[in-house]
């Protein structure tokens, strides 16, 4: 009961006696059967019973007052009439907001859901594991200030051999089996010749990363007739191997974690002097030997150097000036290695199990 | 190649643990593929009990072994020297011993399993006494026999294209002897006098060298009196070891001088080759040419070889007896009876040898990969000196006395180098202390003077590799250690004139095709040759590039389109027992001739030119979507699925609005197939598969496939988006259904709509189309018009006026009725 209702009580309480008890009782009544009723509809119901517009119980009883001679007194019944409306209504309105809050609950209860059931799955396709792994590699290469750019993919022998200091002949091109279109055409072996073109094309200073598909005349479980590579050429004054050596450290931590160590072995590339074959600290075993690295704790993950200043002349660029590193990996085995996919057929079986992961 | 480390201790002492060697090898720029030790699993063994067994004529006994083992061992031994107490070498089952292919096994004798068997000195490749076992003087049973025995092991070792004379054993010793600060004891090569004759060598033979470039050198040395048998038994140790079976003494020491000193050499018997080429008078006439039109050989396995005109051959007179570095002939070599014994050394063009046995040989020799990686012409007097002594020494005959050398193609000398170490630094980007480079130059082979900070280097014979100031580098890098070079970024100040790179425009379109449910598929660019007469897709009747060498007919030409490659993942998925699935592929085609200009960094001499020009090579998006059931309407939706995909891209990513142009496309089926179209220009095909092309690539159900230049729709700049201000004023929204002609299109019918719709049409929605009994020839449209001007609130009459113009202009430009 508020205060305001039990101040308006006891004001009716001191005026005509037989009025005031009528009310009071009407009052109860009406206050009971609120609190009775179980749903809206019968709310509504002792609403319009009770403060029906013109003939409810008690606003009806605002109509006879003018029969009341004494003002004093004909004022303070219509003060309790309007009190006691006021308080049912209150009454009717709080019991209306239990009502539907019952019945909220009761909804929330009937709707419920059971979470731990699966939910359907995203209607998303999956990208390839060569796209993503070159993606990253673009990304860690892409803070370094390279930005990627491209080169055909039919090739003529002499920006894939002759112009990165292979010529006919030359040992090295046995390494690199060729498929050949006809005598000067032939599909890119690697994806060295952007390098050439990259050079004539952008000129020095120059970091370019090069990701693309190449192709050599060699088929078994563990080489195909066509690949993915990334290539990457760093040319500036001053360029020198130890640059080649943090930006390679700066890779390898990047793509297969910050506890990665690297190695640097001697090799020979024809377009590379010093060439250096490049090892990653096994991710598996962290350097422990296991089957991945083949007990060596070491794993060869790409081939690179200083560019040869034959092949620097052959871009057109001054080796007197500038020098630069070169580097080159197999997308295939880098995503292999990052995402441990044992058996590289599978990368190009393009079976949906193996993509949807 | 093979290497065995017993050989290596020939040349240098080298007896730090096997496991120190191959690292400095591998630190140094050999690559170690693998280690064998020699019966790496033999143990000591001691004879407990030996009983004779009574079946055997031979004096097998049954002899009980105490290896180390829980229970001694029983096996068989038919050696005579073995009495109880002694300690001996026992090879278990899965030993692998030098020379042998196979690993030992399990043999039953007289009904006894008889595990592995005690070891000779020859088994063990540590002696020739075969009659006994081999007894130890030290050990207990089940100590690994390698700590007591010096036995051997063989890397399998990689050498890089410019290391040569890493093909031989002393050059392996040289590397390792530099990398571990030792001393290098090389062979002598000189003939001893005793060998030697008094009877000059042009006695027997002249030789004539026709083509100088092909053959820089060739030396011929003749050994008289040869008595031609088994090598003894180190040489045989050695050859086998490294994988040879030894043959005689004559093959045998020009194998083994080639494994010594990677020159390899050949012998002749003088008196064969002489009557190969129809001389008499007891001279050999040697002629060095290359090989003319229409000349063939045969090998010694009696294979006729035609050759052609860039081999390089070796004749007795004019008749071709052997192909250089490739093949000897089968009627000029050394056999049982030889007494005289021709040998040749020679240097010969690396390409031309490459070339020859590229064509000839199923798999490269020893000799061809020598000579094919170009050897160093001071190597034949070394290598013929050594070899003839050798011969002469183990056949018991005498050397004639000098040598015939042809040398006209004398290689340039390699002028010294000169460096500073600022240099060496400059490009290793790490201190050099000068001295210690001197050293480790010195240590290769290099005569080095320095002064102060300069070294004046001079190239030792066998290193034609090192030519320049960074060979220089790379030789002082590799000997100082690579680990020691600091790892840094580069970095300097540039001039800020470079704009941000953009990512590619088809990494952003394949992230929309993987948001819409495809997956990504990479097949291979090439295919086969009938998939493009098969189903052409956007490179329609193209005629594909062919491969001059494919691997295999099914993939024997470049691809004009990427959909046969698809349909071919497709059906690798529906084998699997996969359906309703969708993949992309975004790659390049190949177009022969239609390549407008030549490639970026095309050189400036413009060499190009004389050459056939590039094909085109557009970027394409290839995608097909099957659905299983058979439905049309399920592969419908497909279809209409792609084009929601390739309008979406069209829009967001080009800025450009595609339609179709219906269109019957070769391979798609007719009344569901239609070009793309975008600014006017065709980009695309799309439609559904045709069922006899379905078959033909082995699917099932059906097919709904698109294929777009991407790089002809997509900018090479992203677009860059402009974003206006929703309206807040009212719109008026009216449906219109009308009914139309079954052939009418409603690619026509929006066009008209939109057209005479006016101004005040913002847009004009497809709610439904109905199409009822085809007999009645007719079909139902239901559109939804938006309607809102610009400034002001419009009204429903204006409207209205708007709808009634785009229906009568659909009845009377399409034959519409409106329907009420």
């Amino acid at each position: 009961m508020s205060p305001d209702a039990s101040a308006a009580e006891d004001t009716v309480a001191s005026a005509g006696d037989e009025h005031l008890e009528d009310l009071h009782t009407l009052g109860a009544r009406a206050l009971d059967e609120v609190a009775a009723a179980s749903d809206p509809a019968a709310l509504d119901e002792v609403h319009n019973r009770y403060l029906g517009r013109g003939d409810g119980l008690i606003s009806s009883r605002l109509r006879g007052l003018g029969q009341i001679p004494d003002p004093a007194a004909r004022k303070q019944i219509a003060q309790s009439v309007t009190a006691l409306k006021e308080r049912v209504e209150e009454a009717i309105a709080e019991r209306r907001r239990t009502l539907e809050r019952g019945a909220g609950a009761e909804r929330m209860r009937a709707e419920a859901m059971d979470l731990t059931r699966p939910a359907p799955l995203l209607g998303r396709g999956h990208l390839h594991p060569v796209t993503r792994c070159a993606r990253e590699l673009r990304r860690i290469f892409g803070h370094l200030g390279y930005t990627a750019v491209s080169g055909p993919e039919v090739e003529y022998d002499r920006y894939n051999f002759e112009l990165v200091n292979m010529p006919p002949g030359h040992p090295s091109r046995d390494v690199q089996e060729t498929f050949w279109i006809d005598d000067a055409r032939l599909l890119r072996t690697h994806t060295t010749p952007v390098q050439i073109r990259s050079m004539i094309e952008l000129g020095a200073p120059l970091r370019i990363i090069v990701p693309g598909k190449t192709f050599r005349r060699d088929y078994d479980a563990t080489h195909f007739p066509m690949f993915h590579q990334v290539e990457g050429l760093c040319i500036d004054e001053g360029i020198a191997l130890s640059d080649l050596k943090g930006t390679l450290l700066y890779f390898a931590r990047s793509m297969f974690g910050p506890d990665r160590a690297i190695r640097l072995r001697p090799n020979d590339f024809a377009y590379t002097e010093p060439s250096l074959e490049v090892d990653v600290s096994c991710m598996v075993c962290a350097g422990r030997g296991c089957a991945t690295c083949r007990r060596s704790g070491w794993i060869e993950i790409l081939g690179s150097g200083m560019v040869h200043p034959t092949v620097l002349r052959n871009g057109g660029v001054d080796p007197e000036r500038y020098s630069g590193f070169a580097f080159g990996m197999g997308i295939e085995r880098i995503a292999q290695l990052a995402y441990g996919i044992e058996d590289g057929r599978l990368l190009f079986e393009n079976d949906v199990r193996f993509l949807r992961q | 190649m093979r290497i065995s480390l017993r050989w290596l201790r020939d040349y240098a002492a080298l007896d730090a643990p096997l496991s120190t060697l191959v690292q400095a090898l591998i630190d140094t720029g050999t690559e170690v593929d693998d280690v064998h030790r020699d019966a790496e699993k033999a143990v000591v063994a001691r004879v407990l009990e030996l009983r004779p067994e009574p079946k055997s004529k031979h004096g097998v006994r049954h002899a009980l072994i105490d290896a180390g083992r829980e229970a001694p061992v029983h096996l068989m031994t038919g050696a005579p020297n073995v009495s109880v107490g002694d300690l001996v070498v026992w090879a278990p089952e899965g030993t692998r011993l030098p020379g042998w292919d196979q690993p030992v096994g399990v043999k039953t004798m007289f009904g006894v399993e008889s595990p592995g068997f005690l070891c000779s000195a020859v088994e063990l490749g540590l002696g020739d006494d075969a009659a006994g076992l081999l007894l130890l003087d030290r050990g207990v049973p089940g100590q690994p026999a390698s700590e007591v025995l010096d036995l051997d092991a063989v890397l399998e070792v990689e050498v890089t294209p410019n290391r040569p004379d890493c093909l031989g054993h002393v050059g392996i010793a040289r590397e390792l002897s530099a990398a571990l600060a030792e001393a290098l004891d090389e062979p002598s090569t000189a003939v001893p006098e005793a060998l030697e004759s008094v009877s000059p060598v042009d006695n027997r033979v002249s030789v004539r060298v026709e083509d100088p470039a092909g053959c820089p050198r060739f030396m011929v040395r003749v050994i008289e009196d040869v008595d031609v048998g088994p090598s003894p038994g180190w040489m045989q140790r050695r050859l086998r070891a490294v994988g040879l079976t030894p043959i005689n003494n004559v093959v045998d020491a020009t194998n083994f001088v080639m494994l010594e000193l990677a020159q390899p050499l050949h012998a002749f018997d003088l008196e064969r080759f002489r009557e190969a080429g129809g001389g008499g008078g007891g001279h050999a006439r040697m002629t060095v040419r290359r090989a003319r039109e229409g000349e063939s050989i045969l090998d010694l396995g009696g294979r006729e070889h035609r050759l052609v005109e860039r081999d390089l051959v070796v004749c007795s007179d004019e008749r071709v007896v052997s192909v250089a570095g490739v093949i000897g002939g089968a009627d000029t070599g050394v056999v049982a009876d030889t007494r005289t014994v021709l040998l040749e050394a020679a240097t010969w063009d690396g390409p031309s040898i490459r070339a020859t046995s590229r064509r000839i040989l199923a798999k490269p020799t020893d000799a061809s990969t020598r000579f094919s990686r170009g050897l160093s012409d001071t190597l034949p007097p070394l290598a013929v000196d050594r070899c003839a002594a050798l011969i002469a020494e183990l056949g018991g005959g005498r050397v004639l006395r000098g040598t015939v050398d042809e040398h006209r193609g004398a290689l340039p000398r390699i002028p010294p180098i000169e460096v500073t170490t600022a240099t060496l630094e400059r490009i290793l980007g790490s201190p050099v202390d000068p001295s210690e480079a001197a050293t480790a130059l010195a240590r290769l082979g290099f005569t080095v003077e320095q002064e102060g900070g300069t070294l004046r280097i001079g190239v030792p014979h066998f290193r034609r590799d090192v030519r320049i100031a960074e060979d220089i580098a790379e030789e002082v890098g590799r000997s100082l250690g690579y680990a020691r070079i600091p790892a840094t970024l580069p970095g300097r100040r540039r001039p800020a004139d470079e704009l941000a790179p953009h990512p590619p425009l088809e990494e952003a379109v394949r992230d929309v095709l993987a948001g819409a449910g495809l997956d990504e598929a990479i097949t291979y660019a090439f295919t086969a040759r009938d998939a493009a007469a098969r189903l052409g897709g956007l490179g329609g009747e193209r005629t594909p590039i062919a491969l001059r060498n494919p691997l295999s007919e099914e993939w024997s030409v470049m691809r004009t389109s990427l959909l046969p490659g698809l349909c071919g993942a497709l059906a690798t998925n529906l084998n699997r027992g996969l359906g309703d699935l969708a993949l992309f592929e975004i790659g390049r085609a190949y177009w022969e001739g239609e390549r407008t200009a030549p490639p970026p960094g095309s050189t400036p001499d413009g060499a190009d030119s004389a050459l056939p020009p590039l094909p085109e090579e557009p970027l394409l998006l290839g995608m097909v979507s099957q659905s299983g059931d058979g439905r049309a309407d399920t592969v419908a939706a497909r279809l209409r699925h792609l084009q929601s995909v390739l309008a979406f891209t069209g829009h967001d990513l080009a800025g450009v609005r595609m339609t179709i142009e219906p269109e019957q496309i070769r391979g798609l089926r007719p009344g569901r197939s239609g070009r793309i179209v975008a600014g006017g220009r065709p980009v695309g095909v799309l439609g559904e598969l045709d069922p006899e092309v379905l078959d033909g690539f082995g699917l099932r159900g059906r097919v709904a496939v698109a294929e777009v230049r991407l790089d002809g729709l997509v900018p090479a700049a992203p677009r860059t988006p402009t974003f206006a201000q929703p309206s807040n004023l009212p719109a008026v929204q009216l449906d219109l259904s009308v009914t139309v002609p079954a052939e009418a299109r409603m690619g026509t019918a929006l066009e008209i709509a939109t057209e005479a719709g006016g101004p005040l049409l913002e847009s004009i929605e497809d709610l439904d189309e109905y199409v009822g009994d085809p007999a009645g020839g007719r079909k139902g449209w239901t559109f939804r018009l938006t309607f809102r001007a610009p400034e002001r609130t419009l009204t429903r009459a204006e409207a209205q006026t708007g709808l009634e113009a785009v229906a009568a202009a659909l009845v009377t430009r399409l034959g519409a009725e409106v329907r009420r």
